[in-house]
């Protein structure tokens, strides 16, 4: 066990210590807290963790002297004994070890060089190694050929034909080769028959989907909406968006750019929109008591952590909280990055806005025509109700709230939407300043367009209107009722009826909203679609900058509180003039019967721009109840190397992430495609660039790699391409004991490794071996048969049908994923949960996973289609050998015939069972027993 | 610790050690003596067997560990705290010091009025602690159990608060208490699961599998959720029509097949994997056994109150003791339907009454049966919700209290913990702890402290962070070790 791995410990303790593997380490976990990038916490000014803060070039004191190492204060003041001088104060931790103390030493006696983290520099031009006597050997190759040959050892043999074959297949395709694909390769092994299989697998659907799947998990992408509720949602026309733009090889740039803001590009196409679904995978809570504004926020969190692990292999999520420790990342360049992605339009307990997304010309001309008329009533109804506010101008209150739990939500037009709880009776009170006008009356816009009431039918009940008044300069000075004079409304609750003469213009009074009587007040009819008013005029005029308290009283109970309303205060007002205008109410009801008329097509979640942006505060602690300072969107200064401008909104920043000055984001991608293939990323870990993070095995491998893809285009067919061709991809799965030994990990990749399939990818084996796979691309979510109970752990039951037909047989990309209870199968062998971005799954082994593949009504099932597929092609027992019926099988499952010992044991199994419970059972347990096998569920 | 590249030379050395200890250990030469059980990624990914838990950083109090897990938050005020004050200042507004700056899910504070239980109290044992009538069957064992009377939440919401209550955080993606407890400590069984989930009442608890799903850690570390119809755990039965000797069957011949393969490929990985299918054939051959109660005696049945064909909190209060004593090391029961608001089917009436009909007897029967078989003593038994109620009563159809995340009761047994003993008091109306408080966190340092874990210490890495159970929280208060 001592003896493991001794070369990759040799190179770390040759030679002067590095600042990067050695130093900085020691320096983050003892100083860092107080002398780190966090400025907040700093003191005396001394900053280590850049080369300016260590020989004191920042104005700050230094502590390193490069002319005289060893008599540097750093030195000093870890090693002295007088405790008022000794780092780190004995309150602040232990004092570092010795060994720690002599790397410092060694260090500083070196010159005490600095160097900046390796993942964060500009790309570099690297070339591959030349290496005698491997003329042919391409760029990949030589790297790797190279690194290997310095620890002393080479390539392992080239696996066989059959094996690379499979591997490569289900690499590139999560599916296994036909029996003819491998049979045709077996003939002709060349080079040039490899290369033709590749390209023709990388231009398939099948290549498409299986890496459209990778791509998903980043995206935590499910086909519900999470938390406890967890309710169904449709944003699959996101996942067939990314499976369209993989099989067109789309640049991985705009395959970018179009999901972080596709919406914001210049006359975004429905496509670019659908493809901001991509944020849209975070999780809405429909819990009774949940408030919006904390659940949007979470989710705009949730945005940032899965921007950064996956463009950028950075952990955002600590800086939310703090200035982050390790990576120079401070709490504001946090919420910099937070105020690109903090001004859409979607909320966090309810699914809107949702794109309607035709599937054929008739829908698509249908959509249109429906979405054309949508928006004109939009401009239409916005211009009647800006021309009917008379002398009212929308008075914007600083606070608005509802007791009982509801949330009043300020909208982009001044009004306000009541949202969560909806409470049996609330009383609605918002604060605000007189505007300067002063203010006379007071008007209450009752609105249908999500109101206007929230009990059954729409219904509301106002049963009083309350008005106070203080000086706004004096915090605690006594709040002074206002007398209300008259109150008129546009109309009143009664039933309207075919004959129903219409109210009079100037409305009717509604003294019950002034009456202090809970038995009175201003309602409308039910379902009532246009919009109305109540007009209040006060006994005396408010002045301008004092501050204003109004109570809408809604305590009778049911439901009745009002969903959507905007205020408005004027200092004249003519009773003459119509309170509700003609065309304002035409108007309203055009838009309200042209929704219904909404056509039936599906629907996705996407982003949309708020028109306002929202401000951006700093949260102390990270907690959205402790707001502090506004920030600007900005990106954080040790990621960018644009040397231009930041970024001023989402569109800008997505631009910035894909630019050709970010290397960063090249080298996680090109690292996270390869640790698809190879089963280890040449980082270890490809979630993390960080200074905490894996250092890259092979530094100039990653480098050429992420030059080679700016170099295409951002193309990932073309680099997937160059991986699988490599002579390091078609290596066997080596024996040679000594390089085992020393790497274990296949760090060097001088071998390949053994790989267990997805869950996914064996049932969809199962599928192509039992001839049921329905290849069949795209379209909603699909129930296969799952073992029940399985809903017996959810909060409200699923439901989850299995009907006969193809969608027992799609592929398991299709599969519904229920968050908070999704397909068995596939968790038990270790497919993540979708709540959080996920870009490196783990591999275990677990007597759980044996009986899913032993048990699994799914497994069943294919295994019955498999001998019925027997019985069909190659002809019932009884009529064939058994041998025959065997070997095909064989052939379908494994590409290969049975051994001869492997006969034995089938052909034994089989008599032995078909005497005691027939041929059926035989055979039956025959194909579940090949489902099983290892060679079945690994790739070679 | 801290130097990243000798950290990762040391993990691999471990790794490397793991998987030759793994290897041993599956076949049976004992403990880990490592820093954590499982390698990184799961390279055996078994749940390794420790028989006779030594603890991973202290000799351990309680090697095991079943929690009653209250679903919906059951009122402490109703339960546990009686507050004569309370009573006194019955419909009287919430002093404003206590209103200001705190958040509640539905109610109003500054609008709601002081609720006093309509409940009557008893003091019980020699400890004298004050039990309701609702709940008989745990007053007389108040002697055996050591009540939190001073736990403060964080998250006033259901699901956050559930998930905040099992893995020490609101928001989704950390492993649950039982993962990070198997992590640790490996599975006492190898043919049971290690973390076992029971499920009673009438739905699932609100948030589902990140309740008890191992998040980050390697997936033997899940919960499994036994179901209380049908197969208990997923696929575990033989399918419908395949006799048990051709399912035998099948399973030598993948067996055999495997092991060919493995010859021919030269993969021990493929070996390896002949173990599992021996592995599940045990637990095929166990699981029905534990579930099966006809070993259980008339006396016990009646003790936990068991109708042993009948899905109940009473019988996973069984099935609870059955798998501890097989081997399990940490069984969650869930109960759900506490959120007694005051609505119509949800108040402090009849279906608080309910509740404590169906958990009473029961609760205090396992408590008393662990004892009788001598496992009290190195069994840690804890029961509560993910918060508590209002003092406030909530003003809907019916008497009802609202979410209160500033002071809740927890009550725990044996494994360590002092039995008749209070920790923690609040103040006269019940609103907040002046003495004793613990948040979530505490309480989890302390139940990994008496498991012989050091919360601070028992940690994985992940995106260049340590994540751990209790975050960058947790104090161990020890005031409550017997």
């Amino acid at each position: 066990m001592q003896s493991a791995a001794p070369l990759l410990i040799a190179a770390a303790l040759q030679g002067a210590p590095s600042w990067t593997e050695d130093v900085r380490p020691i320096l983050a976990e003892h100083c860092f807290e107080c002398h780190g990038p966090d400025e907040a916490a700093r003191r005396s000014g001394l900053r280590l963790d850049t080369e300016e803060g260590l020989i004191g070039t920042d104005g700050g004191p230094g502590a390193v002297d490069r002319a005289a190492p060893h008599l540097s204060e750093l030195l000093h003041r870890v090693t002295t004994s007088d405790e008022f001088e000794r780092m780190p104060p004995p309150e602040a931790g232990s004092p570092l070890s010795a060994e720690d103390l002599e790397t410092l030493r060694r260090w500083l006696e070196a010159g005490g060089l600095w160097e900046p983290h390796w993942a964060y520099g500009a790309l570099r031009s690297v070339t591959p190694p030349a290496l005698a006597g491997a003329g042919d050997l391409a760029p990949i190759d030589r790297f790797i050929a190279a690194r290997l040959r310095a620890e002393g050892f080479g390539f392992a043999a080239p696996a066989e034909p059959r094996e690379l074959l499979r591997r490569m297949h289900f690499d590139l395709t999560g599916l296994p080769p036909s029996r003819e694909d491998v049979a045709r390769f077996l003939d002709d092994p060349s080079e040039e028959a490899y290369a033709a299989e590749v390209d023709r697998l990388l231009a398939s659907m099948a290549h498409a989907e299986h890496w459209a799947r990778y791509w998903l998990e980043a995206a935590r992408y499910a086909d519900s909406h999470g938390y406890t509720i967890d309710g169904g949602r449709s944003i699959w026309p996101w996942r067939d968006w990314v499976i369209r733009s993989i099989h067109g090889d789309q640049p991985f740039s705009a395959f970018s750019v179009e999901q972080l803001a596709g919406d914001l590009l210049p006359g975004a196409t429905r496509e670019q929109r659908i493809a901001t679904g991509f944020h849209r995978n975070t999780q809405i809570n429909q819990e009774g008591g949940a408030k919006d504004e904390e659940n949007r926020i979470n989710a705009v969190i949730d945005r940032v952590a899965t921007t950064g692990t996956v463009w950028l292999g950075a952990t955002l999520g600590c800086a939310q909280c703090h200035t982050h420790k390790f990576d120079p990342i401070t709490q504001t360049e946090y919420f910099g990055l937070f105020a690109y992605l903090n001004s859409t339009a979607d909320g966090g307990v309810t699914d809107a806005p949702r794109l309607l997304v035709p599937r054929d010309e008739l829908e698509r001309e249908a959509v249109a025509t429906f979405e054309a008329e949508e928006a004109r009533l939009i401009t239409e109804l916005s211009l009647r109700r800006a021309a009917a506010q008379g002398p009212f101008r929308t008075w914007q209150p600083s606070s608005a709230r509802g007791s009982n739990g509801p949330e009043l939500r300020l909208e982009e037009d001044g009004g306000y939407r009541v949202l969560g709880q909806n409470a049996v009776y609330s009383t609605y009170t918002l604060e605000g300043l007189v505007p300067p006008t002063g203010a006379r009356h007071l008007r209450i816009e009752a609105l249908p367009q999500g109101g206007p009431g929230r009990g059954r039918k729409r219904t509301f009940l106002l049963q009083e209107v309350r008005l106070l008044v203080r000086v706004a300069t004096e915090t605690d000075a006594e709040w002074r009722t206002i007398g209300i004079d008259s109150a008129r409304a546009s109309r009143g609750g009664d039933p309207v009826g075919p004959d129903t003469p219409r109210p009079d213009p100037r409305g009717v009074a509604m003294p019950g909203v002034i009456d202090d009587d809970p038995e009175t007040g201003w309602s409308l009819p039910e379902d009532w679609s246009e919009p109305e008013v109540l007009v209040l005029t006060l006994e005396e005029e408010l002045e301008a900058g004092s501050e204003l308290k109004l109570e809408l009283v809604q305590e009778a109970g049911a439901n009745r509180t009002l969903g959507s309303f905007r205020l408005g205060l004027a200092a004249t007002f003519d009773p003459e003039n119509p309170l509700v205008p003609e065309e304002w109410r035409e108007a309203s009801q055009a838009l309200d019967f042209h929704r219904r008329l909404r056509p039936n097509v599906p629907t996705t979640l996407v982003l949309e721009e708020r028109t306002i942006p929202r401000m951006t505060r700093r949260f102390e602690r990270g907690s959205f109840m402790e707001p502090r300072e506004l920030v600007a969107p900005h990106v954080p200064a040790a990621l960018d190397r644009s040397g231009q401008e930041p970024p001023q909104d989402r569109l800008a920043f997505a631009r910035w992430i894909v630019g050709p000055e970010n290397a960063l984001m090249r080298r996680v991608t090109v690292n996270r495609w390869w640790s698809h293939l190879f089963g280890r990323g040449l980082v270890e870990t490809v979630d993390d660039f960080g200074v905490r993070g894996a250092r890259p095995s092979h530094p100039e491998l990653l480098e050429w790699l992420a030059g080679e893809m700016l170099a295409s285009g951002d193309s990932r067919r073309h680099l997937l391409r160059q991986m699988v061709l490599s002579r390091t991809y078609r290596q066997g799965r080596g024996v040679d004991p000594a390089l085992r030994d020393q790497d274990p990990d296949n760090v060097l990749v001088g071998r390949r490794e053994l790989r267990r399939l997805s869950g996914e990818a064996i049932r969809d084996a199962m599928l192509v071996a039992s001839g049921r796979l329905v290849a069949r691309p795209f379209g909603p979510p699909v129930e296969p048969p799952q073992p029940p109970g399985v809903f017996a752990f959810t909060q409200t039951k699923k439901s989850w049908r299995s009907p006969a037909g193809e969608g027992r047989y799609r592929r398991s990309l299709y599969t519904r994923i229920w968050r908070s209870s999704p397909y068995p199968f596939f968790g038990t062998f270790d497919a993540p949960g979708r709540d959080a971005s996920c870009v490196r799954r783990t591999t275990s082994r677990t007597p759980l996973q044996a009986l899913a593949l032993v048990n699994d009504p799914q497994v069943m099932e294919l295994a019955r289609e498999l001998v019925a597929r027997l019985d069909r092609e190659v002809g019932p027992d009884g009529d064939v050998p058994d041998g025959e019926r065997i070997v095909a099988a064989f052939g379908w499952a494994l590409q290969r015939s049975p051994s001869n010992q492997e006969l034995d044991l089938l052909v034994d199994f089989i008599r032995s069972v078909r005497d005691r419970d027939g041929k059926r059972a035989a055979w039956v347990g025959f194909a579940r027993a090949l489902f099983n096998m290892g060679e079945f569920t690994h790739a070679p | 610790m801290s130097r990243s590249n000798q950290e990762s030379t040391r993990q691999r050395r471990l790794r490397i050690a793991r998987r030759d200890v793994l290897r041993a250990s599956a076949s049976g030469l004992g403990a880990l003596a490592l820093g954590d059980a499982f390698a990184r990624d799961g390279v055996a990914g078994l749940a390794p067997r420790r028989q006779g838990a030594v603890g991973l950083h202290h000799a351990p109090r309680a090697k095991r560990v079943v929690w009653l897990f209250m679903a919906g938050a059951p009122s402490q005020l109703e339960l546990f705290e009686p507050k004569p004050a309370l009573q006194k200042l019955d419909g009287e507004p919430l002093p404003p010091s206590l209103a200001t700056g705190r958040r509640f899910a539905f109610i109003d504070p500054a609008r709601s009025k002081l609720l006093g239980t309509r409940r009557r109290f008893e003091r019980h044992g020699e400890s004298g602690a004050p039990v309701s009538e609702l709940l008989p069957h745990i007053g007389k064992i108040a002697d055996k159990l050591c009540f939190l009377r001073g736990v403060q939440g964080k998250e006033i919401n259901h699901g956050p608060a559930k998930l905040f209550m099992n893995t020490g955080h609101g928001l989704f993606g950390r492993p649950s208490f039982g993962s990070w407890s198997l992590y640790g400590l490996g599975a006492e069984a190898d043919d049971l699961p290690g973390f076992v989930v029971l499920q009673s009442g009438p739905r699932g608890p609100r948030g589902g599998a990140p309740l008890w799903g191992n998040a980050f850690l390697p997936s033997a570390c899940s919960g499994t959720p036994f179901r209380a119809s049908g197969d208990p755990v997923l696929d575990l039965g033989t399918p419908e029509g395949i006799s048990d000797a051709a399912q035998g069957e099948t399973i030598e011949l993948i067996q055999g097949l495997d092991r060919l393969t493995a010859k021919r490929m030269g993969e021990r990985s493929i070996a390896d994997r002949v173990e599992t299918y021996e592995l599940a054939h045990r637990m095929q051959a166990s699981t029905p056994d534990v579930i099966d109660l006809n070993s259980e005696s008339k006396a016990t049945l009646d003790l936990y109150g068991v109708d042993p064909d009948a899905p109940s909190f009473a019988r996973n209060c069984l099935l609870a003791r059955r798998l501890l004593q097989r081997g399990s090391r940490f069984v969650q029961l869930y109960h759900t339907d506490w959120d007694h608001h005051g609505d119509p089917n949800n108040h402090l009436g009849g279906p608080l009454e309910a509740r404590c009909r169906e958990v009473d007897q029961a609760s205090a029967a396992l408590v008393r049966d662990l004892e009788s078989l001598g496992m009290l003593e190195d069994t840690l038994v804890v029961w509560g919700g993910e918060f508590g109620r209002t003092p406030l009563g909530e003003v809907r159809k019916e008497l009802g209290r609202d979410h209160h995340v500033e002071a809740f009761t927890l009550w725990m047994a044996g494994g360590g913990v002092k039995p008749g003993h209070s920790h923690g008091q609040t103040d006269e109306i019940g609103f907040a702890p002046v003495s004793g408080a613990m948040d979530v966190h505490d309480v989890h340092a302390t139940m990994l402290h008496l498991l012989g874990v050091n919360h601070e210490r028992l940690v994985y890495r992940l995106q260049g962070r340590d994540f751990r159970l209790t975050d960058v929280h947790g104090r161990v208060v020890s005031d409550i070790f017997a």
